[in-house]
Formats: C-alpha cells, sequence, structure tokens
C-alpha cells in the first residue's frame, strides 16, 4: 500500500516537473520571439520615419525593410502609423499598404468564420485606411452578423477619409440596431472629428431620434466644429427639452456669443436640466450686465444643479462675477448664499475678502439630483 | 546649439514618428516613455519645448504638465492628445500648455507649430535678457 502511494506521488511529481518545463519553455521561446519582433519594429521604424515624414523614396524603402525584416514587421510599422497620421503622410503610407499586398491579406483574412480573427482582420483594415479598404469595410458594415465587428467596420469607414465611405457608415448606423449609448456617443464622436459635414447633414436630414440627434450635436460642439452653430441656434427652442439643452452645452462649447439672448431666456425654462445647461453655457460666453443679473437669480433656482452651473458661471467672469456672488451671500436666500459661498472658498481671493466670508457661515453642502438626461 | 525638444510619447512607433518629424525641421530631439522620465529629462536638460502625449503611463500628462510649468525655467509645451473634446482643449490649456493638437496629426503640420512655439520662446528669452541688460 505505502509502495504503490510512492509511485503515485512520484508519477504526480514528475507530470508537475513535465508541465513546468513545458510552461517554461514556451514563456522563453515566446518571450524571445516578441523581443526579437520589437527590435524587428525599432529597425523598420528607424528605416521608414525619414522617409514617411519627407514623403519620398517610401516605396524602395518599404520593399528593402520588407526583405530585410520581413512583411509582418514592416505592415504593423506602417498600420499604427496610418492610423495616426493625416493628410499627405497618412495617404502615402495607405498608397504603400496598398503597394506590398497588405490590405489583399487582411480581406483575405476576414473572409475566415472565426469572429476573432475576423475582428482583427477588420481592424486592421481599418488602421490601413485608403479606398481600397472600403469596399469590404462597408460590406462589413451592412452585413456582418456580429455587432462589434459591423462597428469596427464602421469606424473603418470613417478613418477612410472619403465622402462615399462616411455615407456607408453612417448608412450602415442608421440600418442597424439601436446599441447602448456608450457605443452611439462613440459614432457620433467619430464622425464629428473625420466628417463633421456628413454629421451636421444628417442631424438636419430628420433621419435621428431625438437622443441620437441630441449626441449628435454635443459630438460637434466638442469637436469644436463652429459651424454646426445655425444647427444649435435651430434647436434652442425646440419641443424636446433634450434638444434644447444639448444645443445650449453646444453653443457655449462653440462661445457663440450671439446666442446669449435666447440662453438667458432658457434660464426660465419649466425643465431644470435645460436650465442647468443654459447656467453653464454662458459661463464659456461674454455677457452684459442684464446677462449676469439674470445668472445671478438663477443661483435662487429651486434645483440645486442649476444653482451650482449658475455659480460655477459666474465663477468664471472675474470680477462681475464675483460681486454677484458676493451680493447673493449676503443676499437672504439661503439657497443662494449656500452655493455663492461654497463657490468664492474655492476662488483666489483677496484676504479681506475671504476674512469676511468667513464670518458670513460654514461652507454648504450638497447632493445631485437624480434623472440628469 | 539647436534648441532641444523633449518628446514624451509612450508608443515608441509613434515616438519615433514625431521624433522624425521634429529632426527633420532641425530640432535636437530626446525621447521619453513615461511621465516620471520625462520630468526627469525636463529638469535635467532644459528642453526649450516638450511635446506632451496625454495618455502616458506613470505621471499622468496632466500632472506631467503641471509639474512643467512649476519648473524654474518653465518649456514651451505642445500637447498631442487623442481627445478632441473641446473642454480637455480648455482644461489643457488652463494648465499652462501653449499649444494643442489632436491625434491624427500631420508630421508637416506638427513641425511648424513646433517651430512657431520655439520662435516664440527665443523672443520671450531675448526680451528677458535685454531688460536684465537695460
Amino acid at each position: 500500500m505505502v509502495s504503490v502511494l510512492y509511485v503515485s506521488a512520484a508519477a504526480l511529481g514528475a507530470m508537475v516537473a513535465v508541465l513546468a518545463i513545458v510552461v517554461l519553455g514556451h514563456h522563453v521561446i515566446t518571450s524571445r520571439a516578441r523581443r526579437r519582433f520589437a527590435e524587428k519594429l525599432a529597425a523598420v521604424t528607424a528605416l521608414l520615419a525619414p522617409h514617411v515624414v519627407a514623403r519620398a523614396g517610401l516605396h524602395d524603402a518599404v520593399l528593402e525593410a520588407r526583405r530585410v525584416h520581413g512583411h509582418r514587421a514592416v505592415a504593423t510599422v506602417l498600420r499604427r502609423w496610418r492610423s495616426e497620421l493625416e493628410g499627405p503622410s497618412g495617404f502615402a503610407v495607405s498608397r504603400v499598404l496598398v503597394e506590398i499586398g497588405e490590405v489583399a491579406r487582411l480581406t483575405r483574412a476576414a473572409r475566415t468564420m472565426r469572429r476573432d480573427r475576423r475582428l482583427e482582420a477588420i481592424r486592421g483594415l481599418a488602421e490601413c485606411g485608403g479606398a481600397s479598404a472600403s469596399e469590404l469595410l462597408t460590406f462589413t458594415a451592412d452585413s456582418d452578423p456580429v455587432a462589434e465587428i459591423r462597428r469596427a467596420a464602421r469606424e473603418g469607414l470613417l478613418t477612410v477619409g472619403s465622402r462615399v465611405a462616411a455615407d456607408s457608415a453612417v448608412r450602415s448606423y442608421l440600418r442597424d440596431v439601436r446599441h447602448g449609448r456608450g457605443w452611439r456617443r462613440s459614432f457620433f464622436a467619430s464622425i464629428a472629428e473625420r466628417a463633421p459635414d456628413r454629421l451636421r447633414e444628417l442631424i438636419d436630414s430628420g433621419q435621428l431620434i431625438v437622443a441620437d440627434e441630441r449626441l449628435g450635436l454635443e459630438a460637434l460642439g466638442d469637436a469644436g466644429d463652429v459651424s454646426a452653430i445655425e444647427a444649435a441656434r435651430a434647436r434652442l427652442l425646440r419641443h424636446a427639452p433634450e434638444l434644447r439643452a444639448a444645443s445650449a452645452r453646444a453653443l457655449g462649447k462653440l462661445r457663440d456669443g450671439h446666442s446669449v439672448p435666447v440662453l438667458v431666456r432658457l434660464l426660465s425654462d419649466p425643465v431644470w436640466y435645460v436650465r442647468a445647461a443654459a447656467a453653464r453655457a454662458l459661463g464659456a460666453l461674454p455677457l452684459d450686465k442684464s446677462a449676469s443679473l439674470a445668472l445671478g437669480r438663477a443661483l435662487r433656482d429651486p434645483t440645486w444643479w442649476v444653482r451650482a452651473k449658475a455659480a460655477q458661471s459666474l465663477s468664471l467672469h472675474g470680477a462681475d462675477g464675483v460681486e454677484a456672488l458676493i451680493s447673493a451671500v449676503g443676499g437672504g436666500d439661503r439657497y443662494a448664499s449656500e452655493m455663492a459661498l461654497s463657490t468664492l472658498a474655492v476662488l483666489d481671493l483677496p484676504a479681506n475678502t475671504r476674512r469676511e466670508l468667513s464670518r458670513l457661515g460654514p461652507l454648504a453642502t450638497n447632493s445631485d439630483p437624480a434623472g440628469a438626461p | 546649439m539647436r534648441p532641444v525638444v523633449l518628446v514624451a510619447e509612450d508608443d515608441e512607433l509613434i515616438a519615433a514618428l514625431i521624433a522624425e518629424s521634429l529632426r527633420d525641421a532641425g530640432h535636437e530631439v530626446v525621447l521619453a516613455g513615461d511621465g516620471t522620465e520625462a520630468l526627469r529629462l525636463a529638469r535635467s536638460l532644459q528642453p526649450r519645448l516638450v511635446v506632451l502625449d496625454l495618455g502616458l503611463p506613470g505621471q499622468r500628462g496632466h500632472e506631467v504638465l503641471r509639474a512643467l510649468r512649476a519648473l524654474p525655467v518653465p518649456p514651451r509645451v505642445l500637447v498631442l492628445t487623442a481627445l478632441a473634446r473641446a473642454e480637455v482643449e480648455d482644461e489643457i490649456r488652463d494648465l499652462g500648455a501653449d499649444d494643442f493638437m489632436t491625434k491624427p496629426f500631420s508630421p508637416f503640420d506638427l513641425a511648424s507649430r513646433a517651430g512657431r512655439l520655439l520662435v516664440e520662446d527665443s523672443t520671450t528669452r531675448e526680451g528677458r535678457l535685454t531688460d536684465r541688460v537695460a
């Protein structure tokens, strides 16, 4: 019985030892391969970077780099660069990726049934950019059964940079099932950055649901696309409160001073998050005396979030704003006083003003309201 | 002596391209792969310009930017980021960046903006020197 136990333990020990050797060997081999590949990438980078920057002799340099370091290293470097480059250098890299057969290789790889490999190939094609990749990207964005792959193809189409590719991305988005807000926001951020004209048309076309129209407007504001000002102004008085709020936010980001009177009107909107968006937008715009006074009155808004945004905006308007905040502290309205005091507490004020304020009371503490869109 | 430009970018492939764009324009370039190294090199080399990627590992780009502005001789800072949001730009400028570029970028545009910042920096330094002499 004892000898059986010894034999079993020895066999188990031998199996563990063999397994450890296999794992260790695999680790050594793969880390050596990774290190060699990293060395190849560095060598290819050093060889090709001057040609990409100078936009001269790239084709010949790529052929030489491929001969010495292999296709994979060269294609990896060029794809990585292409995804970060714009302008003539980017187009030159796209052209070379076609010439060396990388686009054709990825096109073949994208036909596999394995979804992880297909996704990798589509992402690779998206990195390649250029018109030659867009045919397959369009087909994939419209018809791939996997949502994540359709999304990768749409992102790729937006990096191609042509009107036709942007149209294909939009068509695919409109046809697709609706996804979570994160995915939709990401789509609008991409299109606002890469094809803002197409996004403005889409917003004006009436094809979007209100929630998407809102995301589109905000994305144009984030991207600093001043030609979106007209579209945003046109929605400031729309029926849907999400659109009024999104337009106010976009106009603040786009620094549209002509919208101040309408934004001041929105400080009296029946929906609290529209009032908050207007108050926040006014912080970024030049205000006359009456607009400053209106923002000061928003410190007495029944919703805490609106008061916070009004105080934050007043603090951005220099001496006039600070004056309005100080007068709100001693104005007899508890809401306004609390919010003005907590905003003034973090400003860089003269010592005597600070001493005077500290006598008026402790800082206010508040919680966020629920349900903000 | 050519002015030193420090490039703080963690992606080696992209860093090499940025460095080549600047070298092609005649600048001396030093690379840093994370925020901590960027600050160490900024303190020891006193570069005239730092091209700073916001998504650095180690000390984040925002912290590096703040620390660069607090140096005795603060360099000009050109921020390079994948984030195109207007409020990010405001925040970065508030932290003291001199210019702001989003990825994808054009090497030509990058080199010309870097050149402009270095010219501005030279003018400011010459002005200070003239004031001191006067």
